[in-house]
């Protein structure tokens, strides 16, 4: 398919914000590519879609093309001077929105196709599949000179495809190109364009949480039919979309879980999906990134210990202390992730893996079987021992015996605990957010006193002895239906000197002219961010806000509590997840 | 099919790889038994280039068929660079060998360093150059290309643009201007090698695209100019013996400035 058709659909989808016409016009799209059977940059398409090259779990190789490059080429082009287009970029604050603004002007610059050559066919657009080719091509060029090579390609393909290609083009290439179209509407697109029956959505969106990459699963489906999606399996090797929990007030748990319920330790480590094949073990983050170059330690002890050929294992990876008898808190764990000698921070940092669940058991997939019949297998095959140990579990019947446990596992260190039915449907939900699973990490009466991850979306500056840096910061919630960053609080307090610097020096990297186009705020701070840093925050409970009313609530007391590297923007709480909070409190 | 090339000069190669690498990354070389062209249009289709040196030109040339080679010529640029003037250099092309090979060897000294470089495969569209020499040009001149640099450095003080102007009886005049000021350089016809200037005609053309050409001005004493007005700038550059290497560069055009509020409409 040709690169300018999707450019079409992305500007008719960033017209609206009405799911139903997304869906509507998705649905249309997809329906042409089937009844023409021209399946090939389907993946592809879908990938883009969601503003990147690859599916989640895959990486597309580095760029590296900065936006100085781009302006160069730009002003190459079009003739218009390096100083004009930085002026035009911090007005409109987006490279593509810049650059189409440039591009549909009379050129300054003339074209040698003007006068000679006959093939004047100008913006003859690009094959995706070329496209892809040749940003490879950027990726693959490294070495001195390479700047002019990567120079050379971007300018070829702006002077073959439009404005409106190259708007989409540049965003592409500088990681900003977020159509504000959610994976549940693409897949809802799909179901009807592709299937024609809507309510395959489940299929595809189950298949999906399974196997996340949402091109491999439609590739299979235009191929084999619904039916062999119907019955994917899980595979060694591909990350599952991980189970989350919900959260209720304590006094509330009870209503959702019944008697008798089990509840873990909520630890304070890494949560990590273990997917051991004999003797080659991969760990994946909750951001389904492949990370067992950060604990071969991990991976040793599951190899010596674990009593199966091939299992699919999940668990919190947590810091212990020399004597492997105290945890130890997340900030400690994450020093592995900035260590390149992993060898020597091994012995530095020593770590447990508390295991909690089990997804696959040789060929059998386990995620459908009750939570007891997971545990039962579990403890069948874990010889445990220092560094890798079964979460500590037990079975409640009221809400004494759960205060009692919570209180138990906050004086072991820990975050609090996460209750868990165990009735018969107490399957492992794969990408959703249930009511089997329910978080605990506070108890004060109705308040909150529990945490949410927000995205840092603007700051403004400090005065006094904070001048110079970001004194407060507003934080956003994620629309997951939106794909939009909605702007729920303000928050100063509970950092360090030292973490408003760094966080300070951090976030100028993120810094952008004007509000990116997927965040919601009213407020006008000094700086906006682009939605990359997820925090998280402490605070007393949810009230209802008049400054923020996109959302119509906000947070009262927020204190930083610390940064939440393990987690993307789409991990973040949800719209959904405080209007729920508020009903609830 | 093979082919060896020799110029005995090193910094004659060394000149024309430098400018061409300015333009251009990657290109076609069509070798044949008489002689050797490079034909490229640079990514942003401004600049277009066509070098051709004669069997004659080199100090040995053995070629008996059309081959067309693609290579980086960055990287060939990288490898030349590290010649010294007084080197010898042989370029040699083997039949169903994915590289060629260059060799350098000093005068008068037995050493010799032979350095390879992988060949590209590269699908050129084919340039219709025709309609291009077609434009009947109102005004030619040969000039000491040194004087060209000259005003494009000046130029640069004010913008990225300069402006050429051809006047019958009067000569030429460079110039360029910008927030700070402006500055003009003129000629008369007689600080031209040749010249042949009907009525007036004038152009604009990018800086950048004209210092990239003029990097090959160390290495040639005449620069003939054709202008015609808002139409390219055609520039050829004599080499060696009966060599050429000629541009065609598309014009700017002045129009009101960039309209800001035209912009708010998005």
């Amino acid at each position: 398919m040709k690169f300018k058709k999707l450019a079409y659909l992305f500007s008719e989808l960033e017209s609206t914000t009405k799911r139903l016409e997304m869906i509507d016009m998705l649905s249309e799209f997809f329906r042409e590519i089937k009844d023409n059977k021209k399946f090939d940059d389907l993946d592809k398409i879908i990938y883009l879609l969601h503003g990147k090259l690859v599916s989640n779990i895959k990486q597309f190789p580095k760029m590296r093309i900065a936006e100085k490059m781009i302006i160069e080429a730009l002003s190459l082009h079009s003739g218009i001077t390096n100083k004009k287009i930085k002026e035009i970029l911090i007005k409109k604050g987006d490279i593509g929105i810049t650059a189409e603004v440039l591009l549909s002007q009379k050129k300054k610059q003339k074209s040698l196709l003007d006068f000679g050559p006959d093939n004047k066919q100008e913006h003859i657009s690009i094959e995706i599949s070329d496209l892809y080719s040749e940003l490879r091509k950027i990726a693959i060029t490294e070495g001195s000179g390479s700047r002019d090579t990567k120079l050379g390609i971007l300018r070829g393909l702006i002077s073959n495809i439009s404005p409106l290609e190259t708007k989409y083009l540049l965003r592409i290439i500088t990681s900003t190109l977020r159509i504000g179209v959610s994976t549940q509407t693409i897949i809802d697109g799909l179901a009807i364009g592709i299937t024609e029956n809507k309510e395959n959505r489940d299929i595809i969106e189950h298949a999906y949480n399974l196997h996340p990459d949402l091109g491999e699963i439609i590739i299979d489906l235009v191929k084999n039919g619904i039916k062999k999606i119907k019955n994917i399996k899980i595979s060694y090797g591909i990350p599952i979309r991980m189970m989350l929990a919900s959260r209720v007030p304590y006094l509330e748990i009870i209503l959702k879980l019944g008697i008798p319920f089990i509840a873990e330790y909520k630890l304070d480590g890494e949560r990590l999906q273990i997917h051991k094949q004999s003797n080659k073990v991969k760990l994946f983050s909750r951001r389904l990134l492949e990370i067992s170059k950060q604990y071969p330690d991990v991976c040793e002890a599951i190899i010596e210990n674990i009593k199966a050929d091939n299992v699919i294992l999940e668990g919190e990876v947590v810091a212990m202390d020399a004597f492997y008898e105290k945890m130890r808190p997340f900030q400690v764990l994450s020093k592995r992730r900035r260590k390149y000698d992993v060898e020597n921070i091994k012995k530095e940092v020593p770590v447990c893996l508390f295991l909690f669940d089990i997804l696959k058991y040789e060929e059998e997939d386990f995620i459908n079987r009750k939570l007891p019949e997971r545990r039962q297998k579990l403890e069948e095959i874990v010889i445990q021992k220092d560094e890798l140990k079964l979460v500590k579990a037990k079975t409640l019947e009221s809400t004494e015996e759960l205060i009692e446990f919570f209180n138990e596992a906050r004086d072991n260190g820990t975050e609090g605990i996460i209750a868990k039915s165990i009735k018969d449907d107490s399957l492992y939900q794969a990408g959703n957010r249930g009511f089997s699973w329910i978080k605990l990490k506070g108890l004060e009466g109705g308040k909150l006193k529990d945490s949410v991850d927000l995205v840092l979306i603007g700051a403004y500056y400090g005065r006094g002895r904070r001048s110079g840096v970001f004194g407060t910061y507003i934080g956003a919630l994620y629309d997951q239906e939106k794909d939009q960053f909605i702007a729920f609080t303000r928050f100063a307090s509970g950092l360090t000197d030292d973490e408003i610097d760094y966080l300070t020096r951090q976030m100028k990297e993120h810094q952008v002219q004007k509000k990116p186009t997927n965040v919601i705020c009213e407020e006008q701070p000094d700086v906006w961010f682009t939605p990359e840093v997820v925090i998280e925050i402490i605070g007393d409970e949810i009230t209802i806000s008049e400054k923020f009313s996109t959302l119509g609530y906000s947070m009262r007391f927020p204190v930083f509590k610390r940064f939440r590297l393990d987690k993307s923007i789409m991990d973040i709480t949800t719209v959904n997840e405080i209007i729920q909070l508020y009903k609830t409190q | 099919m093979t082919f060896k090339l020799k110029i005995e000069n090193s910094r004659i190669l060394k000149g024309i790889v430098e400018t061409l690498a300015s333009i251009i990354d990657e290109t076609e070389f069509r070798v044949s038994p008489k002689e050797f062209i490079i034909t490229a249009m640079d990514p942003s289709r401004i600049c277009l280039l066509k070098l051709s040196l004669k069997s004659d030109d080199f100090d040995n040339y053995e070629c008996k068929q059309d081959i067309k080679i693609g290579l980086n010529l960055d990287d060939l640029d990288k490898i030349l660079k590290r010649s010294s003037t007084n080197d010898s250099i042989e370029i040699e092309f083997k039949e169903n060998d994915n590289k060629i090979k260059i060799i350098m060897k000093r005068e008068g000294s037995s050493r010799s360093r032979t350095f390879s470089l992988a060949l590209l495969d590269i699908e050129m569209e084919e340039i219709q150059m025709e309609k291009l020499l077609q434009i009947e040009y109102k005004s030619k001149w040969v000039i000491d290309p040194n004087f060209f640099v000259e005003a494009i450095k000046d130029a640069e003080i004010y913008s990225e643009i300069l402006n050429i102007k051809a006047e019958e009886k009067k000569g030429l005049t460079f110039s360029s201007s910008g927030q700070i000021g402006e500055m003009i350089y003129d000629l008369t016809e007689e600080d031209l090698i040749e010249s042949n200037i009907k009525d007036s005609s004038t152009g604009a053309y990018s800086l950048t695209f004209l210092k990239a050409i003029l990097k090959i001005s160390s290495i040639t004493e005449k620069l003939e100019i054709s202008l015609l007005t808002d139409h390219p700038l055609k520039m050829i550059f004599n080499l060696l013996e009966g060599g050429e290497l000629s541009y065609f560069l598309a014009p700017r055009v002045e129009e009101a400035d960039f309209n800001d509020e035209d912009m708010d409409e998005f």
